[in-house]
């Protein structure tokens, strides 16, 4: 418990420091957002009168202090662009990529644990050595080419979804859900194979180790071993990487949204920072942030789940 | 086939021969082992004694290339299927390993580990097998079993983890029972518990036989009827181990079975080398709070003397070292040292050598901070001590893996010899080596010494070598160390 107040207070701490930065670096990097609003045939009165409006005239200090008091009471402001209020903006968007996370982490996991055993099960086999060089083939296919592909073939030739449509999970959930499997194959199907091949190479180190032998000497055969002894501490670093790649996940997969017209976390950033929507970027960089942490403490959660070894070591 | 078995004989091997690609590991070894008997393989390192072991457990390595015959109970091993082979062994047949820091699996619970023999043998009830383990745990002396059934691995000590694993080995009630090294990773005083704890088991289980493997001979001589000695993939010898022991008729048994090189008189007018004065060792934990290792330790040591410091693990036997090498800086007190730095010999010579130089690079160190700078000059002094630490010019551009263990720590000597200092600090020098390369290095750094004159801090846990090697032994004993007669000191730990 004190462990989670600690990890919280460092989260707030941490996120307080990148709005910061945030607003600094949007405040060095060239391209004005009013402009960018009015377009070209603007005159300067109407840019002045908007910049005023925005309050971009002010002093970064004041700038963001400003914010910062509002946004301490869940106030992130209005989006330039779509002039609805940031929070609404992004949480029908987080809640999009969630469920697309959500999918394509189970799209990962409930094939590539089961074929990392097997790959690990027959090392130097014909079955180890297809599973190489498939995992390579599909890690090598760019997602957005994948996308392309899957978009071409289930949307145009077996329409099962309307290609360039997009339907939000909290207008109608299951209708949404049509849209996301796709996406999340498509996103999924690298990671598949990047897990796969951490997973049986875990392994792989683990039989080595004196302990399967012992299992072995104790009258286990070698799949007992496997599934009972060395799959769970092989799970340790898959672990390591899957935080890492979750976290990757959610904060939007730029590319797949964009192929698949997905109306989330990713696509809001694209745009917003194309059309210096800075109430947006901010808030999502933020976003972003709170999620990496977030994932991390669960991480560490979840190898004390594993290894008892840490259970007891000072957090 | 079965007629011509003895009826009491357990185990047959016959012509096993054992390779790895082109490289042999054993070499038609065959012998028998009887009911309720406990055998002895006896060897160093590399003599293949734990590879037939593993080859009669099933456990050799998918690589290995096997021949000969393997007879268990009357059933031939080397015929039987994978499945079959796991259905006898952690029931009729089982061992008990070298290291129990790492053959408990680190994510289970020790208590259903411990059970797992029975799972595979097809007992599902859950509670059948927990009341068989704890009573397995009293019998190995747990003094609480149930806790120890709801520990994980890392929660125990070395010895209570082997004391699990023996549990294990024995939940089956096996008919052979093999040992490899079961205490050669753990303390002297553990060990010999763990030593009485199986001669106690051995009682109890009349019918089971032990197939029992050490490299120390002492341990050989304590616990089996009979014993094999092994050399190079062969048996050399076998027979009762007494016999074997007081008239080894082979060559290598007899080279074996050589004595430890005993100290000789010191002369007593001799310099002071290191002086400590009310030495006190502390490390401070994480939130900065002061932990006594050592406190107000004194002795000293003088030229030409041998003086041994014995003290269980975690004494602070090495944190002394550390602090007279100067590796350690936290602690209070005095200590002097007379002539050049003192030179360091460490246990693991391999990890105290850099693998990627070469022995000339390792070696021209400390002649470098001696200040020798012709290169030639250099070279030909490495040379010289090559050649007294038993080595020749062609080690000049070896790199430590090529070497052997023995060899890894002739060069270490030489690296001390090079430094020309008047004290030598030896951290369990010769404990990862066998027995007859080890009395070869203490002879050497015996001669060595009556030619130099250093002195010699001789740390180890084995006390009959202490007792022997060294003029005077010191003991480190609730935090101090106690200076007295060798004999004495040795005969009260006993």
């Amino acid at each position: 418990m004190k462990y989670v107040l600690k990890r919280l207070a460092s989260l707030v701490i941490t996120l307080f420091f990148i709005s910061l930065v945030t607003f600094i670096a949007f405040d060095l990097i060239p391209g004005d957002s009013a402009l960018t609003s009015l377009g070209t045939n603007a005159t300067e009165e109407q840019i002045e009168k908007l910049r005023e409006e925005r309050g971009l005239n002010d002093p970064l200090s004041q700038r963001y202090l400003k914010w910062l008091s509002r946004a301490v009471r869940g106030d992130f402001g209005d989006s330039y662009q779509y002039k609805i209020p940031v929070t609404e903006l992004i949480g029908k968007r987080a809640v999009t990529t969630l469920l697309l996370a959500l999918m394509s982490f189970i799209f990962i996991y409930v094939p590539a644990i089961p074929l990392g055993m097997l790959a690990a099960k027959f090392t130097g086999k014909w079955q180890d050595r297809i599973s190489h060089v498939g995992s390579q083939v599909i890690m090598a296919i760019p997602p957005f080419f994948m996308g392309i592909l899957l978009t071409a073939l289930f949307g145009v030739v077996l329409n099962i979804f309307q290609p360039g449509n997009f339907v939000f999970p909290t207008d109608d959930l299951f209708k949404s859900l049509r849209y996301l499997v796709l996406p999340a194959i498509a996103i999924a199907l690298p990671k598949i194979a990047m897990v796969m091949k951490y997973l049986r190479n875990s392994v792989l180190e683990e039989t080595g180790k004196d302990y399967i032998k012992n299992a072995v000497a104790s009258g286990s055969t070698k799949k007992t071993a496997l599934w009972r002894h060395a799959f769970k501490n092989a799970m340790i670093p898959v672990i390591t990487f899957s935080t890492m790649m979750i976290g990757e996940i959610l904060s939007g997969s730029i590319v797949v949204e964009q192929v698949f017209s997905v109306q989330g976390i990713g696509r809001l950033m694209i745009t917003g920072i194309s059309m210096r929507d800075y109430p947006v970027i901010t808030a999502l960089v933020l976003y972003v942030a709170a999620i990496v942490i977030i994932i991390n403490m669960l991480g560490d959660f979840a190898y004390r789940l594993v290894d008892p070894r840490l259970r007891r070591q000072k957090l | 086939m079965q007629d011509n078995l003895d009826q009491n004989v357990i185990l047959k091997v016959e012509d096993l021969c054992l390779s790895f690609g082109q490289k042999k590991i054993l070499k038609n070894v065959s012998f028998q082992v009887r009911k309720g008997e406990t055998v002895g393989i006896v060897g160093e390192t590399g003599s293949g004694k734990s590879m037939t072991a593993m080859a009669v457990m099933g456990l050799l390595p998918d690589n290995a290339t096997v021949s000969g015959r393997i007879t268990f109970d009357g059933r031939i091993l080397t015929k039987l299927t994978e499945k079959e082979q796991a259905a006898i062994r952690g029931d009729d047949l089982s061992m008990v390993f070298q290291d129990p820091m790492t053959f408990l699996d680190p994510v289970m619970k020790v208590g259903k580990q411990v059970g797992e023999p029975l799972r595979n043998h097809g007992i599902k009830d859950k509670k059948e097998r927990k009341k068989r383990v704890l009573e397995l745990f009293r019998k190995v002396s747990f003094k609480d079993p149930e806790l120890i059934y709801k520990s994980y691995p890392h929660e125990l000590s070395g010895g209570m983890r082997q004391r699990a694993l023996i549990a294990q080995a024995l939940i089956g009630d096996p008919k052979l029972l093999i040992a490899d090294e079961p205490t050669t990773a753990l303390d002297p005083k553990v060990a010999d518990d763990i030593l009485s704890l199986i001669e106690k088991l051995n009682m109890e289980h009349k019918d089971m036989a032990m197939l029992f493997i050490s490299h120390d001979l002492d341990i050989i001589r304590r616990m089996c009827d009979r014993v094999l000695v092994m050399y190079q993939g062969e048996l050399v010898e076998e027979g009762k181990t007494r016999d074997v022991f007081e008239r080894p008729k082979e060559e290598y048994t007899k080279t074996l079975v050589a004595d430890i090189p005993h100290c000789e008189e010191l002369a007593g007018d001799d310099d002071t080398v290191l002086k400590l004065t009310d030495v006190s060792a502390f490390y401070k934990d994480d939130s900065g709070v002061r932990h006594d290792i050592l406190e107000n330790v004194s002795f000293h040591l003088k030229e030409n003397e041998t003086l041994g410091l014995v003290g269980e693990s975690g004494s602070g036997k090495s944190t002394l070292a550390r602090i007279i090498t100067g590796l350690n800086k936290e602690y209070t007190g005095k200590y002097e040292t007379f002539g050049n730095k003192p030179q360091m010999i460490f246990q693991d010579a391999y990890s105290s050598l850099n693998p990627a130089k070469t022995v000339e690079w390792i070696m021209e160190i400390p002649l470098k901070v001696r200040g020798i700078k012709g290169r030639k000059e250099r070279r030909q002094m490495i040379i010289d001590i090559l050649e007294k630490v038993g080595l020749d010019e062609s080690y000049l551009d070896k790199k430590p893996k090529n070497l052997s263990g023995g060899q890894r720590q002739r060069v270490c000597i030489g690296c001390a010899l090079c430094s020309e200092s008047k004290l030598i600090i030896a951290d369990e020098a010769v404990s990862s080596l066998d027995v007859t390369v080890s009395s070869k290095i203490l002879k050497l750094m015996q001669d060595l010494q009556k030619e130099k004159g250093f002195g010699i801090l001789f740390i180890s846990h084995n006390m009959e070598l202490v007792s022997k090697y060294c003029h005077r032994v010191l003991k480190i004993e609730d935090k101090t160390v106690k200076e007295g007669d060798k004999y004495e000191v040795i005969n009260k730990e006993a």
